[in-house]
This record gives C-alpha cells, sequence and structure tokens, in this order.
C-alpha cells in the first residue's frame, strides 16, 4: 500500500529574505517518491533546493524540497564522471572527491548549492572565462514532467528540453538526477595572489590581465574610492609546492568550519560607518601571496552559516547583471557613479570575468564581465536598482535571475529577447498547464 | 585480522542513512537493510563511495517473514566479525487509521516490534556465538508513556524497550552490550508535516547521538539528552491528573 507524503505550511523565502511568503512543501525522502510529493502538492510548484537563490526563483504557493534526494551514485575514476541525486550540495562533492584529486569545473561561492540548484541556474565561478559554466559540464539529467513521465535529457539526448532546463530555473520540471564531469585537480591547494588597485580601470585591467583560471575582483564603492579595491586570483598548486610547506598528503582536505550567528543582529548593525571601517580595513590591505584551503578562496561567505542575517529584518537584495565586453568598461564605471549618487551603502561590490555564452536558453553568462552588488532592501535602494537595470539595458546586458528578486517583467523581456521566446516555447511543449511555476516566474509574467 | 562489519537494520530511513554515511566515511564495511530493495541498492551505492570498503545490501521487510531467511543467512558466516548493530526498523503510524482499521494497529506492532526484533535475532545470535559486539535498538521517548494522542506507536515502543532490556540481561553473559536509544522528535520523512512537534532534532544529530552511546556503552540513552528530565516529569504525573491532559 503506498502512503502518499506528507506537507507541510512553512515560510520560505530567498537568501535575502524578503518576500517571506507561506508554502506547502513536500520533501520525498527517495527519488522514487517524487511523483506522490508531486500529487500531494496537487498545485502549481517550484522545485526548490538549498534556497541560496537570492530572491524568488524557488519560492511559490508549492514548493517541492529536493534537499532529501541526496544520494551518490556512481562515479567513474578513469573519466571523472558523477552520477549523483540532485539535491547533493556542491560540498559534499568537495568532501568526497577532492581527496582524490576531482573538483568540480564550475564552483560557484558557496558550497551549498545543490546540483539540481547549479543546473537550474546554471552557476559559474571565478574561472568561468576559463571553464564554462556548471551547465557546460553536465551530461545530462534524469528529470520528471509535468506529465508524469521520467525522461533522461542531454546535449543530444532531447537537446532542445536541456538546453531549456539548464538555467531553466526549476520551470521545466524536477531533476532528479545530474550526470556532471567533474575536473582533475594537481592538490586540494590553491596557490593565490591578493592585488591592491587604485582605480576602476587598474581594476579591470588587472583582473583581466590575471593570467590565472580563477580570479574575481572585490571594489570599495564609494565615490571617493574611485573603483579601488583588489583583485584575488589563484590556481590548483602543484602537489611539491604543497609538500614544500611540510604538508604531506597534498590531497588531505580538513572540513569546512562555518559558524553561526550568535544572535540575530538588529538591522541598524549593518550601516555606513561600519562599511567605511571595514572598508578601510579590506582595502588597505598590502598584496599577499601564499597557499589557501579551497573552503577559504571559493565560499569564504560560507564561513558565518547565516550571514544574511546580518541585514536585519528587511533583509538583502543583490544586484548581479552581465556586461558584454565591448560595452562592460563603460558600463560598470555607470553603474558605479549611479550607485555612489544614490549614496545608498553596497556592502559587497564584485567581478569576474565571464567566458562563452552558458549552454542553457535562458543561461546567464556572456563574454564580457559580471558586477554583484549587495544592498539592504530598503524602498531607496529598489529604487536605485531599476535605475541600474536601466543602465545594464542600454548597454546590451542582463541580469542573473537567480539573485533577482524586483525586476520588472518587461525589463527582463527586454534584456532576454529571443531566447525567452524560445525557453518559453520548450517550457510549453512538456508543461502546457504550467504544473511548474514559480514567485519569479508569475513576476516576470511568464506563468499566471 | 579477519575483517569487521558494521550492521544498519532500517538504512535508508533518515536516520539510518545518517548513520550508515558516519560509519563508511570512517572506512567501515557494511551491512544494510531496508524494505525498499531499488532505494536500497542506491543506498548501497551511496555507502561505497563515501568511503565504505564493501557493502552488503540484503532487501529485508519487517513485515514479511519471508524475506527473513535470506537476511539471517548474511550471518551464517562465521567469518563475519560484526561490531556495531543498529536496529531502526519502525513505523510511526496514524492513530486515527489505527482505531479505524484493525490491520493498521497490527501493522505498527508488526513493523516496530516483532518483525524489527526478528530482523536482529540472527544478528544478536550470531554475536552471542562470537562473544562480541555492541548492539543499539532504536526505540523511542513515546514509549516511557502511554499517550493518547499515539497510544498504539507508544505501546509498540514500551514493547521494545522492555524487549531490549530482557536482552541486555541474556547478552550480558555472552559479552554483547546492548543499549536502547530513545529519540525525542526526529526530522524524517517519517515525521514530516506533523503537528504538534517540538525541540524537534535533525536526523544527523540522532545518527551521531547512538554511535556516541556505543562508544561509551550506555546502556539507555536520551536523544538528545534533555528529553531525560523532560520524560522524567511526564512520568512523576500522576494518573488521576495525565488522563485528564491532552499529552
Amino acid at each position: 500500500m503506498v502512503t502518499p507524503i506528507a506537507t507541510r505550511e512553512e515560510l520560505v523565502s530567498g537568501w535575502g529574505r524578503i518576500g517571506v511568503r507561506r508554502a506547502h512543501v513536500a520533501r520525498p525522502d527517495r527519488a522514487g517518491r517524487v511523483g506522490l510529493a508531486l500529487d500531494a502538492l496537487a498545485g502549481p510548484t517550484v522545485p526548490r533546493g538549498a534556497g541560496r537563490g537570492y530572491g524568488d526563483v524557488a519560492t511559490g504557493e508549492h514548493v517541492l524540497s529536493a534537499t532529501a534526494l541526496d544520494r551518490l551514485l556512481g562515479f567513474d575514476p578513469e573519466t571523472g564522471v558523477l552520477v549523483a541525486e540532485a539535491g547533493v550540495p556542491l560540498g559534499t562533492l568537495v568532501e568526497v572527491f577532492l581527496p582524490k584529486g576531482w573538483f568540480p569545473r564550475a564552483m560557484p561561492g558557496t558550497r551549498h548549492v545543490t546540483l539540481g540548484g547549479a543546473v537550474a541556474a546554471d552557476v559559474h565561478g571565478k574561472n568561468h572565462a576559463d571553464a564554462g559554466a556548471f551547465g557546460d559540464s553536465v551530461r545530462t539529467l534524469a528529470m520528471r514532467l509535468a506529465s508524469g513521465e521520467r525522461v533522461h535529457v542531454g546535449r543530444e539526448l532531447e537537446p532542445d528540453l536541456f538546453a531549456a532546463t539548464v538555467g531553466g530555473l526549476g520551470l521545466t520540471g524536477v531533476v532528479e538526477e545530474v550526470e556532471v564531469e567533474l575536473a582533475r585537480v594537481p592538490s586540494a591547494w590553491i596557490a593565490h595572489r591578493r592585488v591592491p588597485t587604485v582605480d576602476l580601470a587598474d581594476t579591470l585591467g588587472t583582473l583581466r590581465a590575471a593570467p590565472e583560471p580563477y580570479a574575481a575582483a572585490w571594489i570599495d564603492t564609494r565615490r571617493a574610492a574611485r573603483g579601488r579595491g583588489y583583485v584575488s586570483a589563484g590556481d590548483w598548486a602543484p602537489p611539491e609546492v604543497v609538500r614544500a610547506t611540510g604538508v604531506e598528503d597534498p590531497f588531505a582536505l580538513a572540513p569546512p568550519r562555518d559558524r553561526a550567528l550568535p544572535f540575530a543582529p538588529p538591522g541598524w548593525a549593518l550601516n555606513r560607518a561600519v562599511l567605511a571601517v571595514h572598508n578601510a580595513r579590506t582595502f588597505a590591505r598590502a598584496a599577499a601571496a601564499g597557499l589557501t584551503d579551497p573552503w577559504s578562496f571559493f565560499a569564504p561567505l560560507d564561513a558565518i552559516t547565516d550571514w544574511n542575517r546580518l541585514y536585519g529584518r528587511r533583509g538583502l537584495v543583490q544586484h548581479q547583471c552581465a556586461l558584454p565586453d565591448t560595452t562592460a568598461d563603460a558600463a560598470v564605471g555607470e553603474l558605479l557613479s549611479a550607485l555612489a549618487a544614490s549614496g545608498r551603502p553596497c556592502f559587497l561590490a564584485t567581478l569576474k570575468r565571464l567566458g562563452r555564452a552558458g549552454r542553457g536558453m535562458l543561461s546567464f553568462p556572456l563574454p564580457g564581465i559580471t558586477l554583484a552588488l549587495d544592498l539592504k532592501a530598503g524602498p531607496r535602494e529598489l529604487a536605485l536598482m531599476e535605475a541600474l537595470d536601466a543602465i545594464v539595458l542600454a548597454h546590451g546586458g542582463r541580469l542573473y535571475l537567480a539573485k533577482d528578486a524586483r525586476a520588472s517583467a518587461s525589463t527582463v523581456r527586454a534584456m532576454e529577447g529571443e531566447r525567452l521566446e524560445r525557453f518559453l516555447a520548450a517550457k510549453r511543449a512538456v508543461d502546457p498547464a504550467n504544473r511548474f511555476a514559480s514567485d519569479l516566474s508569475r513576476r516576470l509574467g511568464w506563468t499566471p | 585480522m579477519r575483517d569487521e562489519w558494521d550492521v544498519v537494520i532500517g538504512a535508508t530511513s533518515g536516520i539510518g542513512m545518517c548513520l550508515a554515511r558516519d560509519l563508511a566515511r570512517a572506512g567501515r564495511r557494511l551491512v544494510i537493510s531496508g524494505s525498499d530493495p531499488a532505494e536500497l541498492d542506491r543506498c548501497a551505492r551511496d555507502l561505497a563511495l563515501r568511503g565504505s570498503p564493501e557493502v552488503r545490501a540484503v532487501a529485508a521487510d519487517a513485515r514479511d517473514p519471508a524475506t527473513h531467511e535470506a537476511w539471517a543467512r548474511t550471518f551464517d558466516d562465521p567469518a563475519r566479525v560484526v561490531d556495531r548493530v543498529v536496529l531502526l526498523t519502525g513505523l510511526l503510524g496514524d492513530l486515527e487509521l489505527a482505531k479505524a482499521d484493525a490491520s493498521r494497529a497490527r501493522e505498527i506492532f508488526e513493523v516496530n516490534v516483532t518483525g524489527a526484533l526478528a530482523l536482529l535475532h540472527p544478528v544478536a545470535q550470531a554475536l552471542a556465538k562470537a562473544g562480541r559486539g555492541r548492539i543499539a535498538i532504536v526505540g523511542s521517548v513515546a514509549g516511557d508513556r502511554g499517550r493518547a494522542s499515539n497510544y498504539p506507536y507508544g505501546a509498540a515502543k514500551a514493547a521494545v524497550a522492555a524487549w531490549a532490556e530482557g536482552l541486555r540481561g541474556e547478552l550480558f553473559r555472552h559479552g554483547v552490550h546492548v543499549c536502547l536509544v530513545k529519540p525525542g522528535f526526529v526530522d524524517t520523512a517519517m515525521t514530516y508535516g506533523r503537528p504538534g512537534m517540538f525541540l524537534v532534532a535533525t536526523p544527523e544529530a540522532i545518527a551521531r547521538g547512538i554511535l556516541r552511546a556505543l562508544d561509551r556503552r550506555a546502556d539507555v540513552v536520551y536523544l538528545p539528552w534533555f528529553w531525560g528530565p523532560i520524560l522524567w516529569a511526564i512520568r512523576m504525573i500522576p494518573t488521576r491528573v495525565f488522563k485528564r491532559l491532552r499529552l
């Protein structure tokens, strides 16, 4: 006798902690029960992984939590090809396979993102220009469609549905399993360099010129700082370099050690004064080089488990855009000017290089630069972001929807253009009744 | 030196997988059982990838005695040295369904008591014969007192507690240790969506607690520890008062 899956009512939101809403959530404990979970939810559903999307990409009236679908299913030590359930966090991949010499080709800024989430957002890391986005390393997906059918999709197998699902924000069906190629790495340590820069041109120039595959820049966004900051660049350290420091096993990996905030800080704790002090310290540091562990290099913010609570009850919003190479310098300059003119404090501003376009119909990357700005979720910040959207649009760029919480339907339509039409057609083909929908798809007018 | 194995009965469950994974990461060989053969196979593959050098998966359903023989034969081989055994087989059931349908009430006892202990039996025998080993039987705080809100489950877990106590005495002479573990509310599929839960623990924390209890050779353990004083207080309530409460 088949017991129906239980659902529970929960408050859900994105990582930014805005737009908190009640949802009916089902959390099937095995892949074989995904169909039952969908039956139990009986309404427009969005699949959800670790909930690291900043906005409403993984919230909705009905949520299918994939976090309990976390089995590793197979690994080929010759090719580095891993098959695993969609709820496996990338951090687990690192903990299990880095000691064996393998690492995801695209590693985003937090290890908590699940495989399914990495596919849905087509996440990228500091090495996008070199290795592409997560979807570029995915061979096949096993997914459950609105019809109840379970299908395999890949680059050669149902390529349209595959391209709609990579970067498809969970709107084409529930990804149950992911087959992904890991990359061979020479050790579990990163040899990194930190180079201070004096202004925006220097920051962009140093970032672009860094020969290492992994590079990112942090900027001080205050007007007087003129876009100075620092560039952090790195690559996997050769084993003999690691051994030379006295470490016996170059692949030995200590587990990450995160700490949670001891209490919920009030919203005013993060303010201009604190920011000024933080920036003064951060950007005054001299150049440095050395070996660092992968957790600190790839996901420094993970060290504080719930760092989003630093933004207080109002929460945070992030504005992340991709700007084409041809217009990037001018665009970044204008965006930072608009930010400075608004007077709103920006608590984190990062730049990364982007290489080729992603594999998905709605993939975020395009050859150029990506700028991400973290702001408190206040009304003046939201007004500023409208202005930033206009600058991005004018320069032929687009927004990262996995971070977006507030862009208008018309803005996104204008930014995405033809890509969105192709995606919606592919979605209609497998989900004509919009069984899969999210607060994001409703906000952007893609589903009712 | 012969290879040592750990046995997880009910490995596909929430707590079971966390526990089996902890053991796999420590490089332990595992014998695992579960009632869903397809899912059991996926779990076995997962455990091998996470570090277990050898995983022996045997599908066995507490409700189906026909599956018990193959399970028992797994322990016929004296060369298989077993150290830890954890019995997690359980079924929460639904009070209203159990009241409406006698077969559901029977099922609660079959899975939690008769079937679970039938699965434990051949393993316990093998340990007694070998003169070594440690068993953790997972009961529940629900077994401490019969509460109106879920007495079929509570009664079943009370039976498990008494059985564990008897088994502990019997196996003590053979050098085998028996630990009764009583978790409170745990966040797994079995309790998902249930109203009225509080102080809910993660299955990871319970799994760690079970392994620590085995290492300490504790006899009876509440997980987390604070359920001990809470249940003591609940047990102290006189019956003429208890029957009036909506616990």
